[in-house]
C-alpha cells in the first residue's frame, strides 16, 4: 500500500480575502481509505472540490494516478467518482434511471452500461427497488443510491462527503460495508465525515485540517499519540433530565482544565477530556459534588479520536 | 452524447409541474381567455342594411370624380346603399329622422366629413371606411350630427360650420406615405387617383383576413408572446440554479462531459418546451376556438418558425443569466417581464409610450406575427427570425464560454 495515487503539494486557494487552502502537502496511497477531518471551514470542501477538479487551485500541485491535475483532468475525472454530502439524484427518474445516466456519462455503453448499473445497486442493497423513484425512496435508500450514482462506472478514486449523514443504525452499517467492499476491489477513498467513530472505524489513515493547513496525519493509533497532555475521565453517575444534563455539561466545560465534557445518558456515564493527572482531580470531583452528583465510579479512559481531534482544532463553533 | 437532453426531457415529462406549465397552462390559458374574448365578438346591435347620404359640396371636378369612384366601390355591396344629395340641409334633416344612417360629405381640396347618426355599430363601419380612404391623402373629420341637427336645417350648402366644429370628435391627418401595414403608396401622378386607387387595394387587401377575424386571433399571439417571456424565460434561467441547488450539477462538472457540452445540451432540452408552447395555443385556439393565423399554411409555418424562434432566443439568453444567478430566478425576473410586457403594450393596446414601446421586443415580435397573420407581409417575420437565429448563436456562444470558464464552489 505504498503506491502514491494521490499526490498534493503546497496547494493553495484564496477566495478573496479568504485564505481557504493554505499551503497543503499529503498523499494517498492507492487502496487506502483516507480520512479527511476538520471543523466547518477548515478547507476540506475547498481541497476535495480541487482534487474533483470543480475548482482550479491557485498555487501547488496535484497529480491523481500520475496525471496532472491542471494538464489531465479529462483523464482525471474519467477515474474519479464523487459522492456529494448532498442527495444528488433526479428525482422523477427511478433508481436504475439515475445510476444508467451518471454511469453513462462516463462513456459506458449498451450491455456494458446496462451490467455496471446492476451491480451498483446491488453493491448498495438497492437491487430490489431498481424501479421505485427516487423521490419515494427514504432517506437511508436515497443515500445507498447516492452511493450507487458514484460508483457506477468502477471508479479507481472515490470521494465520499459525508455519506452517512442523516441515516439510520441499518442503513450506516450498509453503507460502511459497501465502503469496505470498495476498498477490496482496490479503489481508493477519500472519506470526510463529522462522526469520528466512524472515521476510527473504517479509515486506515487520517488527515485533520484546520485553518487551510494539515494538523496532523496518521492512522488512529498515531493520532491518539499526538496529543499527550490530556486524559480521558469517565465518571459514572446519573443526571435525570435532559436540562440538567446540558447545565452540568455547560458549567464542566466552564473549568479551566476541561476540554470535553458530554454525558452518556444510555450508559449513564459523564466523559471528559482534561489536562489533569488522576491525583489532581479533587477540585474536579468537589465542583461535581456541589451539582449534587451521586459519583459512582471514576476511571481513567484511553483518549479517544475526538479527544485529539478537539485538541488539535479547538472547541470554539466555527461558521461554516 | 445528448444523454443530459435526454434524461432532461424525462425529468420534464415525469414532473407534474412541467407537465401543467407546458401543456395544461396554455391549454387553459386559451380555453379562459378564449372564452372571455369571444364574448367581445358579440355585436351590441345587427345591423342588416346601412343607408347613408353622401354630398359633394364643392364643384371641383377632382373631388366630384374621386368621392363618385370611392362610392362605386359600394355598388355591389348588398349591405349598404348611398343616396347622393345635393342639398345638405336636406341630408341633416334625414338623418336627424333616422332616415340616413351617416351622411359622407366631400369637400374641397379633398375633404371628408361624416356627419354621423345615432346607431354606434353604423357610425363605426362608416368610420373604418372612410378612414382607410383618407389614409394616404386628405382629411377626415367626424361630427355627431343626429343628436346635434336642429329639426329644421340651415340653408343649402350650409353645413352649421359652429356646430359641426363644436361637435367634431376626432380627425385623422393623413399619415406618411407608408401606411400603418407598411404598404407604399402607389405611384401616381394625381394625388387623388392614388386615394381611390390605394382605398380599393386596402381593401381587396384586407378582405381575405379581415372578414371572419374574432378577438382569439389577436390575442392568441399576444398569449404566446407572453408566455415565452414569463415562463420560458424564468424557466431557461433557473436551469443551472435547480441543478446547482439539488447537486447534480457537481455531478455533471465532476465527469469527463465537457462543460460546453454540458451547456449545449441543457439549451438544447428548452427546444421541445418552445416548441409545444407556441404549437398547443395555435392549435388549441384554431381547433376548439376557431382562430384564425395566416392566410396559407406556408405563412402559417413561417409564423410558428418565427414565434418558436422567438421564443427560444428567450430561453437562450436568460439560461446565460441563469449562470450567475443564486436564488430563486422567479422573484427576479417575473417582474421584470411583467414590465416589459406593459410597455410594450400588450396587456392593454391603450398603452402607449412614445418612443419606448416601438422599441420593446415583444412589441416588435407581436407586430411581425400580425403583419404576417392580417397582411400577409412577410419581411417583419423574417426579420424577427433572423435576429432571433442571431441571439440564440450569440447566446449559446457567450452562455458556453461563461458556464466553461466560470469558476464556482459548486
Amino acid at each position: 500500500m505504498t503506491e502514491t495515487m494521490i499526490s498534493v503539494r503546497g496547494l493553495s486557494k484564496r477566495f478573496g480575502d479568504l485564505l481557504a487552502v493554505d499551503n497543503l502537502d499529503f498523499s494517498i496511497y492507492k487502496g487506502e481509505i483516507y480520512g479527511f477531518l476538520g471543523p466547518n471551514g477548515a478547507g476540506k470542501s475547498t481541497t476535495l472540490n480541487i482534487i474533483a477538479t470543480l475548482l482550479a487551485q491557485d498555487a501547488g500541485e496535484v497529480t491523481v494516478a500520475g496525471y496532472d491535475l491542471v494538464r489531465d483532468s479529462r483523464q482525471i475525472k474519467a477515474i474519479l467518482g464523487l459522492v456529494p454530502q448532498e442527495i444528488a439524484l433526479f428525482d422523477s427518474l427511478n433508481a436504475w434511471e439515475n445510476v444508467r445516466f451518471f454511469a453513462g456519462l462516463y462513456g459506458l455503453r449498451g450491455a456494458e452500461l446496462k451490467t455496471a448499473t446492476a451491480e451498483a445497486l446491488e453493491f448498495v442493497g438497492l437491487a430490489d427497488q431498481a424501479k421505485k423513484r427516487s423521490a419515494k425512496m427514504s432517506g437511508g435508500m436515497r443515500r445507498r443510491l447516492n452511493i450507487a450514482c458514484g460508483i457506477a462506472h468502477r471508479p479507481q478514486v472515490v470521494i465520499l462527503d459525508e455519506p452517512t449523514v442523516g441515516v439510520d443504525a441499518q442503513s450506516r452499517e450498509q453503507i460502511m460495508n459497501s465502503i469496505r467492499l470498495l476498498r477490496e476491489r482496490g479503489a481508493t477513498i477519500i472519506y470526510t465525515s463529522h462522526y469520528m467513530p466512524e472515521v476510527a472505524e473504517i479509515c486506515d489513515r487520517i488527515a485533520i485540517i484546520d485553518h487551510g493547513r494539515l494538523v496532523a496525519q496518521g492512522s488512529e493509533q498515531e493520532l491518539l499519540q499526538v496529543v499527550t497532555d490530556i486524559k480521558t475521565i469517565v465518571v459514572s453517575t446519573s443526571i435525570g433530565s435532559a436540562e440538567l444534563q446540558s447545565k452540568v455539561e455547560e458549567r464542566l466545560r466552564r473549568l479551566p482544565d476541561v476540554h470535553r465534557a458530554v454525558y452518556d445518558p444510555a450508559h449513564e456515564q459523564l466523559r471528559m477530556d482534561v489536562s489533569l493527572t488522576f491525583s489532581d482531580l479533587t477540585p474536579l470531583v468537589a465542583e461535581l459534588v456541589s451539582m449534587g452528583l451521586i459519583l459512582h465510579s471514576i476511571v481513567s479512559d484511553a483518549p479517544d479520536l475526538e479527544t485529539t481531534f478537539l485538541a488539535l482544532t479547538g472547541r470554539e463553533l466555527r461558521q461554516a | 452524447m445528448f444523454s443530459i437532453f435526454i434524461e432532461q426531457q424525462m425529468e420534464l415529462w415525469r414532473n407534474k409541474g412541467s407537465l401543467f406549465f407546458i401543456v395544461l397552462f396554455p391549454t387553459l390559458l386559451v380555453f379562459i381567455l378564449g372564452t372571455m374574448l369571444s364574448n367581445l365578438d358579440n355585436p351590441d346591435e345587427t345591423v342588416v342594411h346601412f343607408q347613408l347620404g353622401y354630398v359633394i359640396d364643392t364643384n371641383d371636378p377632382a373631388v366630384t370624380t374621386t368621392a363618385e369612384a370611392i362610392i362605386n366601390q359600394f355598388v355591389d355591396v348588398e349591405q349598404i346603399s348611398f343616396t347622393r344629395g345635393n342639398d345638405l340641409g336636406a341630408a341633416r334633416q334625414q338623418l336627424a329622422a333616422e332616415e340616413l344612417g351617416a351622411v359622407v360629405v366631400f369637400r374641397s381640396p379633398f375633404a371628408v366629413e361624416i356627419l354621423e347618426g345615432r346607431s354606434i355599430a353604423q357610425n363605426r363601419a362608416v368610420r373604418a371606411i372612410f378612414e382607410g380612404v383618407t389614409r394616404l391623402y386628405g382629411t377626415l373629420t367626424v361630427v355627431q350630427a343626429a343628436a346635434s341637427a336642429p329639426p329644421a336645417a340651415a340653408g343649402a350648402g350650409t353645413a352649421a360650420p359652429g356646430a359641426a366644429a363644436a361637435a367634431s370628435l376626432s380627425t385623422a391627418e393623413p399619415p406618411a406615405a407608408t401606411g400603418a401595414a407598411g404598404t407604399a403608396a402607389p405611384a401616381a401622378t394625381n394625388p387623388l387617383e392614388a386615394l381611390a386607387g390605394a382605398a380599393a387595394a386596402s381593401r381587396v387587401e384586407e378582405q381575405t383576413y379581415g372578414v371572419s377575424r374574432t378577438m382569439i386571433d389577436y390575442y392568441a399571439i399576444t398569449m404566446i408572446v407572453m408566455m415565452f417571456l414569463m415562463g420560458s424565460a424564468t424557466s431557461a434561467a433557473s436551469q443551472i440554479y435547480q441543478s446547482r441547488k439539488d447537486g447534480t450539477l457537481r455531478r455533471l462538472l465532476a465527469s469527463p462531459i465537457s462543460r460546453v457540452s454540458i451547456y449545449l445540451q441543457t439549451l438544447a432540452a428548452n427546444i421541445p418546451v418552445n416548441i409545444l408552447q407556441v404549437g398547443i395555443v395555435m392549435l388549441a385556439s384554431t381547433l376548439f376556438l376557431g382562430a384564425h393565423y395566416a392566410a396559407t399554411w406556408q405563412l402559417n409555418v413561417l409564423l410558428f418558425t418565427t414565434l418558436f424562434a422567438a421564443g427560444f432566443a428567450t430561453s437562450a439568453i436568460f439560461l446565460a443569466l441563469g449562470i450567475f444567478i443564486r436564488f430563486s430566478p422567479w422573484p427576479l425576473f417575473m417582474p421584470v417581464m411583467w414590465v416589459l410586457l406593459f410597455l410594450s403594450g400588450s396587456f392593454s393596446k391603450e398603452i402607449y409610450v412614445p418612443g419606448l414601446t416601438e422599441l420593446m421586443p415583444p412589441r416588435i415580435i407581436q407586430n411581425a406575427a400580425f403583419e404576417l397573420t392580417l397582411f400577409g407581409h412577410t419581411q417583419p417575420a423574417l426579420n424577427v427570425l433572423l435576429v432571433s437565429l442571431g441571439l440564440i448563436t450569440l447566446s449559446a456562444v457567450v452562455g458556453s464560454a461563461l458556464f466553461r470558464r466560470k469558476e464556482v464552489a459548486w
